[in-house]
């Protein structure tokens, strides 16, 4: 957790999304033998105090690891995982798959009024 | 749907089913003759694609492990993953996201327009423009491309007013809502944009063109055509002539099975064509099919690449709405005042979230690249589209090591920039921070280059033998029925995004195996 927090730190983000992606990390290590000894490995190499040091310390842990094979996939994994929840998505803002609901086409996606319209020669009628 | 016995030695086999292949199918079955239409990939459709982004991924890339080397970005941010493309019916026409511009006249003549630059391989094509263009006018019509023979542009988007008002305020003319090959409205049997902005995943109202469900059912309906999906080509044969015979392919339970072929087609994408070419290798042609002049697999180009992102005080949405609904073209012009040869194109782009951090991103953690995300409602992106310098030593070679499920090396990438690759990057990402800053941003963000979605040149069409392997048609030089019909065969990359030129070249090489076949010669 204080790994996936160091790595993607959003503060306001709750912690029931890092523990989606803990929980998918520890899925793929049971299935993988090789990616268990590879993360337990790893997170023995950061030290027993890693989780409670403080962020710049656990910032400077994770730097000097940056190019292993292991940082590569916690980052790799953290990032897809964690921006893929449903926690994440709201929290960004982000609304997602819009097909079911009709698309965006009259549900904003030419919506931002802080900026002067398109002259339609350059862009192009919105279908009725 | 045909079934095409596998001894019939009178039917054309074509590898790969994407823009090039598919296109290819279509044009030479409705005319009335036999294809067999061999395709690594399985089958989806508008139901089937998935709109989970990761899911997505894994149900349409071609992910068989590829290696690479050089000084290119993609080799430290992406190492397994030099290029991105397709192992699907419809190969890269399932992902792809529409934009159609023009390779432009003074492109199609590199050597002569840009001289005898040091390091690079440049030749002219050997096709005239006034050729080309009567196909691009006929590929036009064919995908309803959007601003050309008067259909509607594409309704402008909020990302496309942030990227139209930076563009009007630094200066440029050519604005606009991009070429694309998306219907705004229905057509052609296709439905039309619901501005989801989920092209990438697979386009579910089929209002983006993809051989997937436009030429290939056609082409199925003609009944000449015989579709093996999850069928990967191993190796082309030929006879004591020198002339191809069949192909050797691994069906979709890893049996080796064995196809005669009057006329051989191969349109694997630019990585998988020359590797299949080199690991057709044999007595008569010990380098490789058709590569006596060592020409096969070298002058790989892929465009200069990269996003550029902006983000603002205000909310700018941009993952609603057609992902590269936007162009900008001035910088698509020949002025070596600027500090390097040929041109680019910015254009519109945005990421749906779980894709940006890993794909537009690829370096970040920590609290600085959060706080990137943090803005993502207020992102606005683009994307730098330019013309890469093709060199001898940027190339596909078989890996002597790593190995495919079938047991086959796999294609090797190598890439070192050009200078004039750097000079141009450099000039594209000033004018786009440029462009960001002068409407507010609060900061801009560049990624380092991603891995290729475009692939070009390796087994390029030149007029002199020794400088490709194809000739004007796609034509091998070596071997009369054998052809390159894909991204492989241009002759320079030019600074358009690839696909609208690989369907005009495939409609003209239908036309030339067609006259061929009839008068005998094929
Ligand atoms: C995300 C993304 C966005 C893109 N957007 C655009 C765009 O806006 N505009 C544009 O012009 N281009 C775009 N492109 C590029 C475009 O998709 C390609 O240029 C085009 O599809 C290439 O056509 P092709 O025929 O060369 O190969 P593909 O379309 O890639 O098809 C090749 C097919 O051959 C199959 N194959 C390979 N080897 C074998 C073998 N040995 N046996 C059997 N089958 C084999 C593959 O599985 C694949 O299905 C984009 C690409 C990506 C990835
Ligand atoms: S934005 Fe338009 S083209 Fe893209 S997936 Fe949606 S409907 Fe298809």
């Amino acid at each position: 957790m204080a790994a996936t927090r160091t790595i993607a730190p959003h503060d306001k983000l709750e912690d029931a999304a890092y523990a989606i992606v803990i929980r998918a990390i520890d899925a793929a290590a049971a299935k993988d033998g090789s990616l268990r000894k590879q993360l337990e490995e790893g997170i023995a190499g950061l030290g027993a105090g890693f989780a409670k040091a403080p962020e710049s310390a656990r910032v400077e842990a994770l730097k000097r690891v940056e190019s292993s094979a292991f940082f590569q996939n916690l980052r790799g994994q953290t990032l897809l995982v964690l921006y893929s929840t449903p926690m994440a998505y709201a929290h960004f803002g982000y609304e997602g798959e819009a097909f079911s609901k009709g698309g965006y086409l009259f549900r904003g996606f030419n919506d931002l009024r802080w900026l002067p319209d398109v002259p339609l020669a350059d862009g192009g009628p919105v279908p009725a | 749907m045909a079934r095409i016995e596998q001894s019939d030695g009178g039917a054309v086999v074509i590898i790969g089913s994407g823009a090039g292949g598919g296109t290819l199918a279509h044009e030479l079955t409705r005319r009335g003759i036999k294809v067999v239409l061999l395709e690594a990939g399985q089958r989806q459709s508008l139901a089937s694609f998935s709109q989970n982004p990761g899911e997505a991924f894994g149900q349409l890339t071609w992910l068989d492990p590829r290696t690479q080397s050089g000084d290119w970005d993609p080799v430290k941010s992406y190492p397994t993953l030099p290029a991105w493309i397709c192992k699907t019916v419809g190969g890269t026409t399932v992902h792809w996201t529409g934009a159609t511009p023009r390779i432009r006249p003074w492109e199609i003549r590199a050597r002569s327009t840009y001289g005898d630059v040091p390091g690079a391989s440049l030749i002219d094509w050997p096709i005239s423009y006034a050729e080309l263009k009567s196909y691009y006018q006929l590929a036009e019509r064919r995908l309803l491309v959007t601003r050309r023979n008067g259909n509607p542009g594409m309704p402008a988007s909020n990302n496309f007013k942030v990227m139209y008002a930076g563009a009007k305020k630094v200066g440029y003319k050519r604005v606009h809502t991009n070429y694309m090959a998306i219907n705004t409205r229905p057509g052609d049997g296709r439905g039309f944009c619901i501005q989801q902005g989920f092209c990438v995943q697979g386009c579910k109202t089929g209002a983006k063109w993809s051989t997937l469900y436009t030429e290939i059912p056609r082409a199925e309906a003609t009944g000449n055509l015989d579709l093996r999906s999850g069928c990967m080509a191993t190796r082309i044969e030929h006879g004591d002539d020198g002339r191809v015979t069949g192909v050797v392919y691994r069906d979709s339970e890893g049996h080796e099975q064995r196809q005669k072929a009057r006329v051989v087609c191969v349109a694997g994408n630019a990585i998988e064509t020359p590797r299949l070419l080199l690991l057709s290798e044999s007595a008569k042609f010990p380098h490789g099919l058709a590569n006596s002049a060592g020409q096969v697999g070298r002058n790989y180009c892929h465009h200069i690449n990269g996003f550029i992102w902006g983000t603002f005080n205000q909310p700018v949405r941009f993952w609603r709405g057609v992902v590269l609904g936007g162009i900008v073209e001035d910088e698509t012009v020949n002025e070596p005042k600027r500090g390097f040869f040929g041109g680019y194109h910015l254009e519109l782009v945005s990421l749906d979230l779980p894709t940006l951090p890993s794909v537009g991103l690829p370096y970040g953690w920590g609290r600085d690249f959060a706080s990137i995300i943090d803005d993502y409602r207020n992102m606005a992106g683009m994307f730098i589209n330019g013309e890469d310098f093709p060199q001898a030593n940027n190339r596909i070679t078989l890996d002597p090591k790593v190995k495919d499920a079938n047991g086959l090396p796999v294609a090797h990438v190598h890439v070192d920039e050009h200078a004039n690759d750097r000079a141009m990057r450099q000039h594209a990402r000033t004018q786009g921070t440029r462009m960001y800053e002068s409407i507010g941003a609060k900061r801009v963000v560049l990624s380092p280059t991603t891995p290729a979605t475009h692939n070009m040149c390796t087994a390029r069409m030149s007029a002199n033998p020794s400088d490709g392997v194809a000739n004007a048609h796609g034509q091998a030089h070596e071997v009369p029925n054998l052809f390159i019909s894909d991204g492989s065969a241009f002759s320079t990359p030019g600074s358009a995004n690839p696909t609208l030129t690989i369907v005009a070249l495939a409609l003209r090489q239908a036309d030339y195996i067609n006259r061929q076949m009839t008068a005998r010669n094929l």
